[in-house]
């Protein structure tokens, strides 16, 4: 909880920026993502997706490498398809 | 046939295209209404520390060092030529980060989809705590990714 006598930090000195690039349809399909200690398939879904309930999405994309969804590795290379 | 005989079926042609005119017209009228074209929608939101190509995050995150530079990548298809992306960064006490907005890029007709990135990073360390994206399309918000700063 914070504490409303404390004073707001200061973001003047954020720097920002932005682009845009169109991705031509076979990389758009192979998206990936580096699996880290303690991840699961719900818990990347959720980073990736917005939603954890999304892992088969996940699951079904990698079934070659991930047979056990209970069991990933960190270091394994894993497809995200477009939800 | 001769070219006095033709006319009198050429005519019959013209007059039936005519009468069937307006109804072939509302005929294509109803044909464009069916088949809108695609909406945009958002099929992947990843924030991370660095960038691959294409502007995809390469290592997504959600917890950052006071000195990162925060990287939201957001994924879009079939976005209009029109289309602009809005990333609105907040911390914990609601207070405004940043807020920046991006026109989606549509170089190839055919092509659709589009990533979008935005950054963001501080001259002086983070303030620890939790922060907030809000990913906004076209005026209304499509998702968010929560974050710390520790």
């Amino acid at each position: 909880m914070t504490n409303p006598n404390e004073p707001l930090p200061d973001f003047s000195d954020v720097e920002s920026g932005s682009s845009s690039a169109s991705m031509p349809e076979a990389e758009a399909q192979q998206q990936t993502y580096t699996v880290k200690s303690g991840d699961s398939l719900s818990r990347i879904s959720r980073q990736v997706y917005g939603d954890a309930s999304k892992w088969k999405l996940i699951w079904e994309a990698n079934k070659d490498i991930v047979r056990n969804p209970d069991l990933i590795h960190p270091g394994q290379v894993l497809r995200i398809p477009q939800a | 046939m001769s070219r006095f005989q033709t006319a009198p079926a050429v005519l019959l042609v013209c007059s039936i295209a005519l009468a069937c005119g307006k109804k072939a017209e509302q005929a294509t009228d109803s044909a464009v209404a069916v088949a809108p074209a695609p909406s945009p929608s958002v099929s992947a939101i990843a924030l991370g520390r660095h960038l691959g190509s294409n502007n995809v995050v390469s290592d997504t995150a959600s917890v950052f060092g006071r000195r990162d530079t925060i990287y939201v990548s957001v994924t879009v298809q079939n976005a209009a030529p029109t289309s602009a992306l809005t990333a609105k960064w907040t911390f914990q006490t609601g207070q405004l980060v940043d807020s920046t907005s991006q026109a989606i890029a549509r170089t190839d007709a055919t092509n659709a989809t589009t990533v979008t990135e935005f950054h963001i990073s501080k001259k002086s360390a983070w303030p620890a705590g939790k922060y907030k994206v809000e990913i906004w399309l076209d005026g209304a918000t499509v998702g968010s990714r929560d974050f710390q700063v520790k």
